[in-house]
């Protein structure tokens, strides 16, 4: 039988009600193909009683486990809802050495899958120590966006932090989470002064993912902006949310310069993914002058990727 | 072995990597000298999945979504679609009619040579049900993807969660455990990353490269590195320039012996992580 087929059944023993199931899966740990093994652990994973936590832990931690294995078993006990498994994932994380990075984020990660109000603590432990790797800091605010609970109010702590790749995943967690809280004001005050273009790009986005934003603060800066992703991000977010049914001035100006802009970059620009973003923009707008503008894109464009995108048949 | 060997490292062409790069997709590889994925020790993949598709995340439900991946590997998107299904009540079942449109958010990891695709999914649309006075009725509803990418099959398989609400209606949930989308035509997860540029002085190796994807997007890349000759190896490390918000944060590191083959490389490209041991 193929290593993958025994691999699948192992795991499904895991959530089977096969009596000698957890001796079939331990034993399943000895294998010599990591995919078994691997497999083995999700299966104990998926009983989570004691015995399967303290087995599970025993894989993260042996020395004779290859990274993946640990890294597998990390992840098994994050989604093991007993707090044995939580207490091995943060004493494990504690005892581990510079070389064993990887495990770290492993740990993090996996910290990822519980509630925030359980893992809040351990990632402020790590966030607010300046001296951590930087990717491991990386990890644990990418862990707090997966994590169930209020991540918004977490995440609000980090918007100002000294390291820009800090600051705009934060402001990417805002932008994805489902309820990151009333806060279009402190996005706003954080752009007003955000240098880095990169974290202006995802604090246009944590602006979309809000109800109401100050629209006519927001076009103000959109429309200052020179560096392409950038702009192409404040344009979504204007396109999102400005009423083109008024004749505001960010509305006209919306319809004079930015939509045959976002024409230009669709037919011009190299790069595929700006090229489409472009595409979503006009379609997002939605008015006449956008449709006249994605018929166009849909006539000339060369790409067929892009003309699929604008939603209109040749 | 003499350092001036390692002076062809990046220049000379191999015949070999050129007939790969005569079949790559786009051709945009042709004649280049450089590191070509299919020539790794181990499979190394880069997942771009921007692009369109039309696998319906709710069952029972016409879609069409476009989703662009950026330099992190962050995923924004949109798109439209239209439902029809039959509710089976306890009493009696009904016809639902939706018109919707949805906002994507998510990500594409990859850990260990698996590559993993979330999608948070918010949508917001118009129903009508057969019955009487329910028209034009608010529907609401979020949906969670996670699934991953598979490389022989080039599609992501995974589950959807989804939630939602009919005004006056009610509320409902759904788990589609076998969604599978296929990725978008060209995107098998190869790479090449073109080293033309690329110098040497016998012991210091400078110069810029570009890590071009399947899908023929390019990543603006410089190259630092520092050639052995007691080992008969050079290190080389690839990092995204910071003008260029898609290759911003990526990097690669590589090893290559004196034959152009590579020993090992490790990196994040976005938002991935790659490597041979």
């Amino acid at each position: 039988m193929d290593n993958s087929v025994k691999a699948a059944i192992y795991e499904g023993l895991g959530y089977s009600s096969v009596l000698r199931a957890k001796e079939l899966l331990i034993t399943a740990l000895h294998n010599e193909d990591e995919g078994i093994v691997c497999a083995a652990i999700r299966g104990l994973g998926a009983i989570g009683d004691k015995d399967a936590v303290f087995m599970i832990v025993d894989m993260m931690n042996s020395d004779a486990v290859s990274e993946i294995v640990a890294g597998e078993a990390a992840g098994a006990l994050g989604q093991i809802d007993s707090p044995d498994a939580y207490i091995a994932l943060v004493d494990a994380y504690q005892s581990i050495e510079t070389s064993d990075e990887g495990i770290g984020e492993d740990i993090v990660s996996a910290l990822g899958y519980r509630d925030i109000s359980e893992t809040g603590d351990f990632f402020k432990q790590i966030l607010n120590d300046r001296a951590t790797d930087p990717a491991l800091r990386l990890a644990a605010i990418e862990a707090v966006e997966d994590s169930q609970g209020d991540a918004g109010a977490f995440l609000l702590d980090y918007l100002n932090d000294p390291d820009s790749d800090i600051r705009a995943e934060t402001a990417w967690g805002l932008a994805s989470i489902d309820e990151p809280g009333r806060i279009a004001d402190v996005l706003h005050l954080q752009l007003a002064t955000e240098e880095d273009a990169e974290v202006r790009t995802r604090l246009y986005q944590a602006l979309g993912n809000q109800e109401t934003i100050d629209i006519e603060a927001a076009a103000g800066l959109v429309y200052k902006e020179t560096v392409l992703d950038t702009k192409l991000a404040g344009y979504d977010l204007l396109a999102q949310k400005l009423d083109f049914s008024e004749t505001t001035k960010p509305v006209e100006q919306f319809a004079n310069q930015v939509i045959p802009e976002l024409q230009e970059i669709a037919l011009s620009e190299k790069n595929l993914n700006y090229k489409i973003r472009a595409v979503i923009t006009l379609q997002r707008t939605d008015t006449l002058a956008s449709l006249r503008a994605l018929e166009e894109i849909a006539e000339k464009s060369p790409d067929y990727r892009v003309v699929k995108a604008t939603g209109i048949n040749r | 072995m003499s350092e001036n060997g390692f002076k062809t490292f990046f220049r000379m062409g191999l015949v070999l990597l050129a007939m790969v790069l005569l079949l790559t997709p786009a051709n945009l590889c042709a004649e280049q000298e450089g590191i070509d994925s299919d020539d790794m020790p181990c499979n190394t993949y880069i997942w771009d999945i921007t692009g369109n598709y039309d696998t319906p995340l709710f069952e029972d439900c016409e879609m069409t979504m476009t989703l662009v991946q950026d330099g992190k590997g962050k995923i924004t998107g949109s798109g439209d679609g239209i439902c029809e299904m039959y509710i089976d009540d306890d009493d009696e079942g009904f016809w639902v009619w939706i018109d919707y449109e949805f906002d994507v958010k998510g990500k594409v990891t990859q850990k260990k040579g698996i590559g993993v695709v979330k999608l948070n999914v918010k949508i917001a649309g118009m129903a009508e049900v057969d019955i009487e006075d329910l028209t034009d009725l608010k529907f609401r509803a979020k949906q969670r993807l996670a699934a991953l990418i598979n490389p022989d099959t080039l599609t992501f398989d995974g589950v959807v969660k989804s939630s939602g609400c009919i005004q006056k209606v009610g509320c409902g949930k759904e788990v589609f455990e076998n969604y599978s989308a296929d990725l978008p035509i060209g995107m098998d997860g190869s790479w090449f990353l073109a080293t033309n540029n690329i110098d040497d002085d016998g012991k210091k190796i400078m110069g810029e490269s570009t890590l071009i994807l399947a899908n023929g997007n390019q990543l603006a890349m410089t190259a630092k590195g520092r050639i052995n000759a007691r080992k008969g190896e050079a290190k080389v490390k690839f990092s995204g320039v910071k003008t260029d918000p898609g290759a911003k944060g990526s990097s690669i590191m590589a090893t290559v012996d004196e034959d152009e083959n590579v020993l090992k490389m490790k990196g994040k490209v976005l938002g991935q992580q790659i490597g041979c041991k």
